[in-house]
């Protein structure tokens, strides 16, 4: 194992602020957007559904003020793994393929189902790709928990409790830097010892064996923590119930109506995929 | 003091979450195996919750760990099937489910027998991750069947290995099997380094 400096290399997602009217909805509008796109993504089934996507991913990242350079930049290191995927799609034959044969070179034939299956597959990752990145651009990690709590709180009827998610989710987010930084002070420690995590060992057992000094004290360390935590949150009137926030959201003009338009949008439009 | 269970569930999800996240941002997470793939136990910490504090936890330890493998292939993948985590279905959905496929394992032997228990938990908890991922790679087009296969053949069985032996280590000294008698939930509170491993010698 290389020089343990894990902290630095930790980010998730890339928030980009800009003065736009979708970074000013409230986090859970934000999360729906999210929601409604990955759904249209994974739904669509022809070129056409597709493309009304991308165009809808077109008009709210020009809404939203992202440069579209930044979002394409996402896409390039993608792309060559979405083309070997689409590539093995049309060297491999797939079982049940009776379509018209289009091409034979040698022993490869591309058929036409083949050739629409590896287009597909090719847009439709790029596009979920673009969605989860258009999400974390517009969504600081602060807004992350409390989008939840707003886009899952429908369920509160059947007795789903959100604010137990918001909460795990916030913990969460204090948590990661900690650990990461317990993980470094334990390999180090652990190294000092003489434990080996660099790989010399030969077989899964001797492997694991090395890895429990690591592993074990991580967890109960942090369970240890979480007790510790909620004791303390406890012991200070936490309570689930009528809880405020350290700060509230308040919906710009017109954010109902485009939720609404949104969903309006993405229900015709798989309505309409639907029947065609 | 007794803390209240559905609060020190949350926060226990929360903890073991950031311990899946923070496993997958260090090499602590990969354990490196034959011919440079590595095996991973970042799904470990979903069972080891799903275990101790219910299926809930589990679950909510496997979404954040998910949602945080989705976000990561969008922004920074790191290999080449990483970039089809962007697919929820792929990466937050199997997840999700390995928490509650754990639980189940886990809830048949009724208390009994728990280090065994845990440990299938693990395998099975595990095997569960593979499959899921890697049948819903195979269901979106992104690898052919005979890929998915040899991977599950070379790394999938030696990780639920892996995961077994983890998860029931993780278990016993939680809940103070190994060692012996148990310890109070109060006791365990400011206990020290050297207390801890001194209970870890004792395995």
């Amino acid at each position: 194992m290389p020089a343990p400096e894990y902290l630095r290399s930790i980010s998730i997602g890339q928030y980009i602020p800009r003065d736009s009217i979708l970074h000013r909805m409230t986090p859970g509008t934000k999360f729906e957007l999210f929601i409604l796109l990955t759904l249209l993504c994974l739904l669509a089934s022809t070129f056409s559904g597709l493309l009304a996507t991308f165009l809808f991913l077109l008009f709210l990242a020009i809404l939203s003020r992202i440069p579209l350079l930044f979002l394409a930049r996402g896409l390039v290191p993608a792309l060559p793994f979405f083309l070997i995927a689409g590539l093995s799609r049309v060297l491999f034959a797939w079982p049940g393929d009776n379509s018209r044969v289009l091409l034979v070179l040698g022993p490869v034939s591309l058929t036409l189902d083949e050739m629409k299956g590896a287009i597909l597959l090719l847009v439709r990752s790029s596009e979920l790709l673009l969605a989860a990145s258009f999400f974390t651009a517009i969504t600081p990690e602060s807004q992350i928990a409390c989008g939840l709590e707003d886009v899952l709180a429908p369920l509160k009827r059947v007795g789903f409790k959100p604010a137990r998610i918001a909460l795990a989710v916030t913990t969460a987010f204090r948590f990661v830097p900690i650990v990461a930084g317990e993980i470094e002070t334990i390999v180090r420690a652990q190294s000092c010892r003489g434990a080996d995590f660099g790989g010399r060992k030969r077989g899964i057992l001797a492997r694991a064996r090395a890895w429990l000094p690591l592993f074990v004290p991580v967890i109960v360390r942090s369970l240890e923590r979480a007790t510790t935590l909620a004791l303390a949150m406890e012991s200070r009137g936490y309570r689930e119930e009528g809880r405020s926030r350290y700060r509230t959201y308040l919906p710009v003009p017109g954010e109902v109506f485009f939720r609404a338009a949104c969903l309006l949008f993405v229900i015709a439009l798989l309505a309409l995929e639907a029947v065609l | 003091m007794a803390v209240s269970s559905s609060l020190r569930k949350s926060i226990v999800a929360g903890a073991l979450g950031a311990v899946s996240v923070a496993l997958m941002f260090t090499p602590a997470g990969y354990i490196p195996w034959l011919a440079g793939a590595s095996l991973t136990v970042m799904h470990v910490p979903s069972i080891i919750g799903a275990i101790i504090e219910g299926p809930w936890v589990g679950m909510v330890v496997g979404g954040i760990f998910g949602f945080t493998s989705l976000f990561r292939a969008a922004t920074s993948p790191q290999g080449p099937i990483d970039s089809f985590f962007v697919n929820p279905l792929v990466s937050v959905i199997p997840r999700i489910l390995v928490g509650l496929v754990a639980w189940g394992i886990f809830s048949l032997f009724k208390g009994k027998m728990r280090p065994l228990g845990a440990g299938l938990a693990g395998i099975v908890g595990s095997l569960a991750n593979s499959i899921l991922v890697l049948g819903t790679l195979v269901l979106f087009g992104a690898i052919p069947l005979a890929v998915a296969g040899s991977v599950f053949v070379a790394n999938s069985i030696v990780e639920a290995i892996l995961a077994a032996i983890l998860t029931s280590a993780v278990v016993m000294a939680w809940t103070g099997m190994g060692s012996g008698g148990s310890r109070s939930k109060l006791s365990q509170e400011g206990m020290e380094g050297s207390e801890l491993r001194k209970r870890q010698e004792k395995q």
